[in-house]
């Protein structure tokens, strides 16, 4: 088995448990659990965002041994509600991201808009394409099509399975919606009684 | 030239204005005529003793005592800067900053004007040393209260953005300054709007009183710029001080923003 892009050792989160986990390059791991059960917690504390003690490794180099800001590049977090403080979505995206936008229904005109005249949809998206500016080596996305109609899921979709697997990153994704798991996602973890479980 | 000395009398009459306003936000149901009547009975008792704790320095106290009376205007100041923020740091550490950050700037200074500016001799002479001091620490005391509040409150209340800033590699600092920037501005904009507006809008409270007490105006004058000066760069630098030192605990060392250790006061 090849090593893991992102290796993460067993830890206990505050009232989460778990044993090692890895997510691979080239492959989305979608995440499940009731509301409430610590998603974003984790999804936090792997950003260290958060205080914890989780010991983690990207590409074999430990979190531990990286300055924070690095880090958080690296493993890119993207918040269910994403904050802007520039006027327009477009002065916060690298050239290359702007050229994937029209892919998700992301108009040119769109990202030179005053960002409060932009849907909560649009501003989600537009929120992923910031989060992909960065270049992440892992991309955690928290519900990144919660406000999305079923166009532009299916678009957003697309465009992170072709990421994913082109760069040969990897994406740790939460989603409620079970089909949507199991059309984007190469394993599943879920969070049952505060243990992080391996789908089958 | 003379001096119209005032009795008691006099100031019994100076009181009745306040009184009268008390009784007017009580009338209005302000909520402030406590205040104001306790503000006013404090000044009475606060300047009375200082007047007679001067009174015993300038005659012929040991000049030892300046370092009692020095501290205990310290304490108290960095007891006003505690009771006006909204949320501080917890336990003692929230003290400690904003009176320790008090100290180091308004003592450094008023010691720098006692002995290169005005040049004092003996440097420690109370007349100067305890007023100087006062004027340094009442300003300093302000400007860090105003500002430690402002950005303990900012970033109470626009955690999201600064996350997200973070979120996107910004260190620490950079996810901070703009409400740094905010904060510093809301401590040190009252000291640089008194040195603009001085003698054109407002005639300054120390300069008033010396030449109502027979000073000659281009002496007062003289003191006033000094004064003015060095209470501005001792309220900037201790307001700069006080908030970096508190930014440095709003984040820990992998550069997280810890809001758990601020805790609401009761207010």
């Amino acid at each position: 088995m090849p090593t893991p892009l992102l290796r993460i050792n067993a830890f206990t989160l505050d009232w989460i448990n778990s044993g090692a986990l890895g997510c691979n390059a080239g492959e989305i791991t979608a995440l499940s659990g009731d509301s409430g059960s610590g998603k974003s917690r984790l999804l936090r504390a792997i950003a260290d965002l958060d205080p914890n003690e989780l010991e983690m490794a990207l590409a074999n180099e430990p979190r531990s041994d990286m300055p924070a800001p690095t880090w958080r590049l690296q493993a890119q977090y993207l918040a269910a509600e994403p904050v802007w403080w520039t006027d327009t979505a477009g002065e916060m995206l690298s050239d290359e991201t702007k050229n994937l936008a029209p892919q998700i229904g992301i108009t040119a005109a769109l990202l030179n808009k005053p960002i409060n005249h932009l849907s909560t949809g649009e501003r989600q998206r537009c929120a992923l394409l910031r989060a992909l500016s960065v270049n992440p080596q892992v991309l955690l996305l928290d519900e990144p099509t919660a406000a999305l109609d079923k166009t532009s899921v299916g678009q957003v979709e697309a465009l992170l399975k072709a990421w994913v697997a082109e760069s040969a990153r990897a994406i740790i994704w939460v989603s409620h919606d079970p089909k949507q798991r199991d059309r984007i996602a190469g394993q599943q973890w879920e969070i049952i009684n505060g243990e992080v479980r391996l789908c089958p | 030239m003379s001096v119209v000395h005032l009795d008691p009398i006099n100031l019994i009459i100076a009181a009745s204005t306040v009184v009268a306003l008390a009784a007017i936000s009580l009338r209005m149901q302000l909520g402030l005529s406590r205040t104001i009547l306790v503000a006013a009975v404090r000044t009475v008792l606060q300047l009375g003793l200082i007047g007679y704790v001067l009174k015993l320095l300038f005659d012929d106290l040991h000049p030892l005592w300046l370092l009692p009376v020095a501290t205990l205007m310290l304490m108290a100041a960095g007891r006003e800067v505690m009771s006006r923020q909204k949320h501080k740091l917890a336990g003692f550490q929230s003290w400690l900053l904003g009176t320790g950050a008090m100290f180091v700037s308004s003592f450094l200074l008023t010691i720098f004007a006692l002995t290169l500016v005005i040049g004092v001799e003996p440097w420690y002479k109370p007349q100067y040393a305890i007023p100087l001091l006062g004027m340094m620490l009442g300003n300093t005391m302000t400007g860090i209260a105003v500002g430690m509040d402002r950005l303990q409150t900012s970033v109470m209340d626009l955690r999201p953005q600064i996350e997200q800033r973070l979120m996107l590699g910004q260190t620490a600092k950079q996810a901070i300054q703009p409400q740094l920037k905010e904060a510093a501005r809301a401590g040190m904009i009252p000291m640089i709007n008194a040195m603009a507006a001085a003698g054109i809008v407002s005639l300054p409270g120390m300069m008033t009183g010396q030449i109502l007490a027979g000073s000659p105006p281009m002496e007062a004058v003289a003191y006033q710029i000094l004064i003015m000066f060095i209470v501005s760069a001792g309220t900037g630098f201790g307001t700069l001080l006080a908030l970096h030192l508190l930014v440095r605990r709003l984040f820990d060392e992998r550069q997280r923003l810890r809001l758990d250790r601020l805790i609401r006061t009761h207010q």
